[in-house]
């Protein structure tokens, strides 16, 4: 067997009986100082067993050391991240130079490995064994392999093994194989690398190093481990976004042209004309121009016509809302009377003509019907009107009918928000966290007049500007991965190609078209995960539900049963919608039709028409002509025989002029605080407050290129948003005044007291299968958390504590008490925001919140305690941290005489600690979580996670104790829940 | 607490039912060895039955305390869902409705307390003791309907007590009132509306409230806690009664552990020793103080199990036909609805879907049960769609 490696691949064959095939690398293959890594995806055996043939390489990479645990991304179409096929082939070689001596050698790998030396099969680990079943045991940490006093214990889910190497110096071929991905019956395990490693402890040492063939060295201890994982982490994300530009510009030319056509468009057709500035009034942007000009324009209103006896806001409208709205608003309004405001009021509807007649109250039919006292009475159900409320209708009418479109008490500005709470605020929008010391310095440091600008251009570049969008849309998109086995609508991790989209600030055009090809990986983060709805029996209704919503302000949630009675969408168009999603007819289940006998049961009248059978197909088609005429579809769409690309292209392309003012009416209402039309998500229950700003935003949204930054730069620049708020506002007034305070989301309030605090964010991986034993079908991990967005659900469908995330738990909790789902069964495009006692109870009290404010040594806090010159000095900057302001005087004077009391003989010397035995740490996981140890240890880490990281010893304890009282208060006070 | 007081009185002379203790069941409990014996059939695979204090009426073997009970309870045994699923199941059970893509029903307790006001209740109204995976929730009525989560009666109230001795708390509450103010004032002087500070003060009337003793037991007798069990059900159950009599309206007390697709019979007779000192001496509790009467106690998992057993000696899921134990509430005790199949069928005579359950607990509490609502999109539901079990009301 020897001289292999000179042979040609194709002898490269397996010798008779158990050797395995030998690798088919060439010396002359192998570059000098590097690692080359082939992964091999073609003639792999469909079981846990290596091929009979070295297989061919299908990619190749270039790597500096024998250490590997995540490998770039694949990318297709135009760059959404795919799978690779798996299992698959692994193979690193390198030309290493050894010292003469005998050294130790590990080999270590979540798949099946081996090892070889120039020619010979050094190590070797096994195929993962289990049934997948969670009856495996705990392991003691006598069982874990213990090379050295740093040595790294064996992560979860890895094999290994290690043996001596003699050599007499010199250059060694090293090629190490790992099948990654493995079977479970016939299904398959995850495909991940684990850490898959060679480490060396050369003679006569006890540390351990990843073997290198250049001057690079590794060494493989926890820390090293740590800063070399954060360096190739860094690398591949570099890489990835690379890969992700070039798949991009492959598409260049049709989306060259679909700009070309977009600039095609708004050449012939009108531009909203920015009106001018009336008098008196501030404006940094044509926002401001349009904002004034309509606060003008309500004014008059009120004010042309003389003030009557009635008015409209208090005595009618109040009146219509509770007797006419439930039946005379929106598309669907019984009679076809709308109500809705003065215009169709005046029209009337079908069988009595005019419904108001200004100054004519026996003309008016609104009147007419609610005196009667016939058959024809309105309202048809319920009380009637009382005497005094007819009065005041008929008053209101003989004064003319006095019909204010928008109920605008103050009409006066607030000025514009002092530097540090604009600073504040448009930290918390962009980048979802709240200024660090450094960001308030510069800011404070730079007196350029367009300061403003400046900083907002910094956060539109800043990278956190992805993670900020990210649980707003996992929301809107009803993402909802589950860790553990599927229930109702679950969803593949598209959470992963979405934040990329945010990375890369792809067109909006883009990123539709993307996620409704549902291409690229299902079960590892692509758009195809949004194909997913698990348990659902009309899985493209549901999606189509989500894209309506989403995207063109269409509610169909009741039509996916029934046509719903308040919404013009059918149950046919949704199931038109959901056919070009599946791109084939789709069949309307039993379960998701209401019985007919059922309504009709009791004689109750139903409210609801059914018009489609179940069983009934339904073909694909456009449903939307009244937004978008289909046939645009195929003239635009990239691929025109696929009814997916056609559905993108009609929702995106300009022309239907509703899909770019959704997308920018989403962006204002979450940074102004109110839609210009609300509800965000169905318009038709809403009409626009300023159509002009909003048409002007949709063609800017447009000729920007869909880039949702442009659309977020022009509003932070207006004196709109800059405005200092209104505390008095629960909120925000229609003519945007003034912003009200807005209820910062779960993820900001969480994210940020982190961040500001300097509290590690150290919680578990989210997985219960960290050990990759499970099949995929049934559990995916979610990597290790660096923000909140990056949670889900820790339901675990079983009742063992065993099962539990007992750091991620308590993030969890806090999170949902402030209105994050981990589920996401349904879209949402506004969460609950209602105040409850949970909120300020879990803060106060709960474990987080004694993470935040417990100086352990590793808290941010208590470095700036050790740090600080003076007493002045620290609470400036804890304000500054915590709330981005500086404490008032009547603060300064509460906490200085506080703080002053033994700030000088404040510093304790700390314990040395004492050495110890090193443990391995045990994990619990889904195959050990039968074991009465693993609900011990679980039951146990909870305990650790409630109690928090014990107090820095290198602080007075007397002292420390009342800085963690300031600390609490700051972190607990009202301006940490809303937004400046 | 005076007027708490002088409201019950008010309440106690209509006579009404007026809370609810759900014994939430989670895994789905086997009928066969819990309160729909079959001794000698097939499927009983030899568990046994004993006799109680009503005749005609028995019980499995272990009900040794809760036999003698039997007059205040009537037993469901046709229970009917569709939902063999955990979730689904327990979904299907709390809400009586099974799950739907576009709505999210409130549990039977948020019924309750948004059909049943209260005044002078500083404590959470609706209450969860020892949740398992999905404890009640508020749907569509809102997260103030959903059911605060509480632990082991033993242990503390959750994240309602403060991490440091009261004279600091104090303190801290004090600064806090620094801080609060500068974020109060505004334009005109005018005052802060965002409601986070009624939240506050909500927060801090409940951590200093006294109605938080309630959630503890160790105020009990011993004895009366030995009756109990010394268990963490047990002194859930106890604390259930403790918090009716403070206002609350609903709490779900959950025993975990009868998912018994192996071992069956060991596994439940483990759970009966939990539950049937904890449900007797409950009945017996509510009984002597003569609030039996005004509450409604029922007991119930997500489904049952299959009356074949299977080859590990477990029984799987099994929807079609379990039972549920009422007492209490006003309802007719010592009553048995519906007959299950001696073979094991699907059909049991008299089917009573899961919703006619709830519309019979509603209507004990003199709820509208067929009152149609309006969900915050507009849709009008109504309560319970279920038809109320005539026979067990009076």
């Amino acid at each position: 067997m020897t001289g292999w490696l000179a042979l040609s691949p194709l002898l490269a064959q397996k010798p008779p009986d158990t050797a395995p095939a030998v690798p088919a690398i060439q010396r002359e293959d192998i570059p000098k100082g590097e690692v080359l890594v082939q992964l091999c995806e073609q003639g792999l055996p469909t079981k846990n067993a290596w091929p009979d043939t070295s297989p061919q390489p299908t990619e190749t990479l270039r790597e500096d050391v024998f250490g590997f645990f995540e490998l770039p991304f694949r990318y297709v179409d135009s760059g959404v991240r795919a799978d690779r096929t798996f299992p698959f082939l692994f193979r690193a070689s390198a030309s290493v130079t050894l010292p003469a001596g005998k050294h130790r050698i590990l080999l270590r790998g979540r798949g099946a490995a081996r090892l070889y030396i120039d020619e010979k099969l050094l190590l070797n680990t096994p195929f993962p064994t289990g049934d997948g079943s969670g009856h495996g045991t705990v392991r003691t940490p006598e069982s874990y392999l213990n090379l050295g006093p740093e040595f790294r214990f064996a992560p979860p889910g890895n094999r290994e093994a290690w043996t001596h190497f003699e050599t007499k110096g010199g250059e060694h071929v090293v090629v190490l194989e790992t099948i990654v991905g493995s079977y479970l019956g016939t299904n398959k395990r995850r495909p991940e690398l684990g850490e898959t490693v060679v480490a060396v402890s050369f003679a006569g040492s006890e540390s351990w190093q990843l073997l290198s063939p250049s001057k690079r060295v590794v060494p493989y201890t926890d820390p090293g481990w740590a800063a070399y994982e954060a360096e190739r982490l860094a690398h591949l994300e570099k890489v990835n976004t690379a890969a992700r530009a070039a798949k991009r510009a492959e598409h260049s030319v049709y989306w060259d042209r679909r700009r070309e056509a977009a600039r095609a468009w708004l050449a012939s057709t009108p531009e909203e004309k920015v009106p001018a500035l009336p008098a008196g009034f501030p404006a940094n942007n044509a926002i401001d121009h349009f904002i004034a000009a309509r606060v003008v324009q309500v004014r008059e209103q009120s004010s042309g016509a003389e003030k009557g006896a009635v008015d409209y806001f208090k005595q009618v409208q109040p009146l219509l809302d509770a007797k006419c709205y439930g039946c005379h608003t929106g598309g669907k309004a019984k009679g076809s009377l709308r109500l809705d405001d003065r215009v169709s009021a005046l029209a009337g509807g079908k069988t009595d003509g005019a419904a108001v007649v200004p100054g004519k109250p026996g003309e008016s039919a609104l009147l007419v019907r609610v005196k009667s006292n016939g058959a024809d009475a309105m309202p048809p159900k319920g009380d009637l009107l009382g005497a005094e409320q007819i009065r005041s209708l008929e008053t209101w009418i003989k004064e003319g009918a006095r019909w204010p479109d928008l109920n605008a008490e103050d009409t006066t500005f607030t000025p514009l928000a002092d530097d540090l709470t604009f600073l504040r605020r448009v930290t918390l929008d962009t980048v979802g966290l709240v200024p660090t010391l450094e960001e308030i310095r510069a800011f404070l440091a730079d007196k350029s007049a367009d300061r403003r600008k400046r900083v907002i251009d910094r956060l539109l570049a800043d990278a956190r500007w992805a993670d900020h969008w990210m649980g707003y849309w996992q929301d809107v998109l009803a993402e909802n991965p589950n860790i553990l086995n599927p229930t109702l609508n679950n969803t593949g991790p598209f959470r992963w190609w979405l934040y990329e989209s945010f990375q890369d600030n792809k067109p909006w055009d883009l990123v539709v078209t993307e996620l409704l090809r549902m291409r690229g990986s299902g079960k590892f983060g692509g758009p195809a995960g949004f194909g997913i709805a698990s348990q659902n029996d009309a899985p493209m209704a549901m999606k189509g539900t989500v894209v309506a919503a989403a995207f063109l302000g269409v509610e169909m949630k009741c039509a996916r049963c029934h046509d719903a009675p308040a919404h013009v969408s059918t149950q046919r168009e949704l199931f038109q919608l959901a056919a070009m999603l599946g791109t084939k007819p789709q069949k309307v289940p039993a379960t998701s039709s209401v019985p007919l006998d059922k309504i009709h049961e009791g004689g109750r009248k139903p409210l609801i028409s059914v018009t489609l059978k179940p069983g009934s197909e339904v073909e694909p088609a456009w449903p939307f002509a009244r937004l978008v005429p289909e046939e645009l579809g195929k003239q635009l769409a990239e691929y025109a025989d696929d009814s997916r690309d056609r559905l993108a292209a009609l929702i995106t392309v300009p022309q239907n002029e509703r899909f770019a003012q959704v997308m920018v009416n989403r962006v204002w209402q979450r940074l102004m605080g109110r839609g210009l039309v609300e509800p965000v998500e169905d318009w038709e229950r809403g009409k626009p407050t300023h159509p002009e700003l909003l048409r002007w935003l949709g063609r800017e949204f447009v000729r920007s290129g869909y880039d949702l930054k442009h659309i977020t730069r022009l509003i932070l620049n207006s004196h709109a948003y800059q405005r200092a708020v209104d505390p008095a506002l629960k909120e925000t007034p229609v003519l945007f005044t003034a912003p009200a305070r807005r209820r910062l989301t779960a993820e900001q309030i969480v994210d940020s007291l982190f961040g500001a605090t300097g509290t590690p964010f150290r919680l578990e991986e989210v997985s219960l299968d960290v050990d990759g034993a499970r099949d995929l079908n049934n559990s995916i991990t979610l990597g290790k958390p660096r923000r909140s967005w990056m949670l889900t659900s820790t339901s675990n469908e079983r009742d063992r504590p065993s099962l539990s995330l007992p750091r991620i738990q308590q993030v969890v909790d806090v999170l949902q008490a402030f209105g994050w789902r981990g589920a996401r069964q349904d879209p949402l495009t506004v969460r609950e925001s209602t105040p409850n006692v949970m909120q300020p109870a879990i803060l106060q009290n709960g474990a987080v919140g004694v993470w935040l404010t417990r100086l352990s040594d590793d808290h941010g806090v208590t470095q700036l305690a050790l740090s600080a010159r003076s007493v002045d000095d620290l609470l400036e900057n804890l304000y500054l941290k915590v709330l981005t302001r500086k404490p008032t005087e009547k603060e300064r004077a509460t906490y200085s005489a506080y703080l002053s009391t033994g700030f000088d003989t404040r510093f304790r010397t700390p314990q040395l600690k004492a050495a110890g035995t090193r443990k391995p740490e045990p994990y619990i996981t889904w195959s050990n979580q039968h074991d009465t140890r693993a609900s011990l240890i679980r039951i146990e880490q909870e305990a650790a996670a409630r109690r928090g990281d014990p107090p820095t010893d290198r602080l007075d304890p007397d002292w420390r104790s009342r800085l963690e009282d300031v600390l609490w208060v700051l972190v607990n006070s009202s301006e940490v829940v809303f937004s400046p | 607490l005076l007027g708490t007081h002088l409201a019950r009185a008010a309440e106690d002379a209509k006579s009404q039912a007026k809370s609810v203790i759900i014994l939430w069941m989670a895994g789905g409990p086997s009928q066969l060895e819990t309160f729909d014996p079959k001794p000698g059939t097939n499927i009983a695979a030899g568990s046994l039955a004993r006799d109680t204090a009503v005749k005609g009426v028995q019980l499995a073997n272990g009900f040794e305390q809760l036999a003698d009970q039997m007059q205040h309870i009537a037993l469901v045994r046709s229970l009917w869902s569709q939902e063999g699923d955990h979730e689904r199941g327990t979904y299907t059970l709390k809400t009586g409705y099974r799950p739907e893509p576009t709505l999210v029903r409130p549990s039977l307790g948020a019924v309750v307390c948004h059909a049943l006001p209260g005044e002078g209740v500083e404590i959470p109204r609706h209450i969860s003791i020892l949740p398992a995976q999905w404890p009640a929730r508020g749907g569509f009525l809102g997260a103030e309907f959903d059911a605060f989560k509480v632990y082991d009666p033993a242990e503390k109230v959750p994240d309602v007590t403060p991490q440091v001795p009261p004279d600091r708390f104090a303190e801290r509450l004090k600064d806090l009132e620094v801080v609060e103010a500068a974020f109060a004032s505004g334009r005109g002087n005018r005052v802060s509306a965002t409601g986070h500070k009624d939240t506050m003060e909500r927060a801090r009337r409940l951590m200093s409230s006294d109605q938080l003793k309630a959630f503890d037991v160790s105020r009990e007798s011993g004895a009366l806690r030995k009756e109990y069990g010394e268990t963490p059900f047990g002194r859930g159950c106890l604390a259930a009664r403790r918090l009716l009599e403070v206002g609350v309206r609903c709490v779900e007390v959950t025993l975990e552990g009868w998912d018994t697709h192996a071992k069956n019979h060991e596994l439940v007779k483990q759970q009966v020793n939990v539950l049937d000192p904890a449900f007797a001496a409950l009945l017996r509790d509510l009984k002597s103080r003569d609030t039996l009467k005004n509450t409604v106690v029922v007991c119930m998992g997500e489904f049952g199990r299959t009356p074949v057993m299977n080859a590990l000696g477990g029984r799987d899921h099994w929807p079609h036909n379990f039972t549920a134990a009422i007492a209490g509430g006003g309802l007719r005790g010592g009553t048995v609805v519906g007959e299950s199949d001696p073979e094991g069928g699907k059909m049991p005579k008299d089917r009573v879907p899961v919703a006619n359950l709830h519309a019979t607990i509603l209507k004990a509490l003199g709820i509208e049960w067929d009152k149609q609502l309006r969900s915050p999109t507009g849709q009008r539901v109504v309560r319970s769609e279920g038809k109320p079990i005539d026979t067990i009301l009076r």
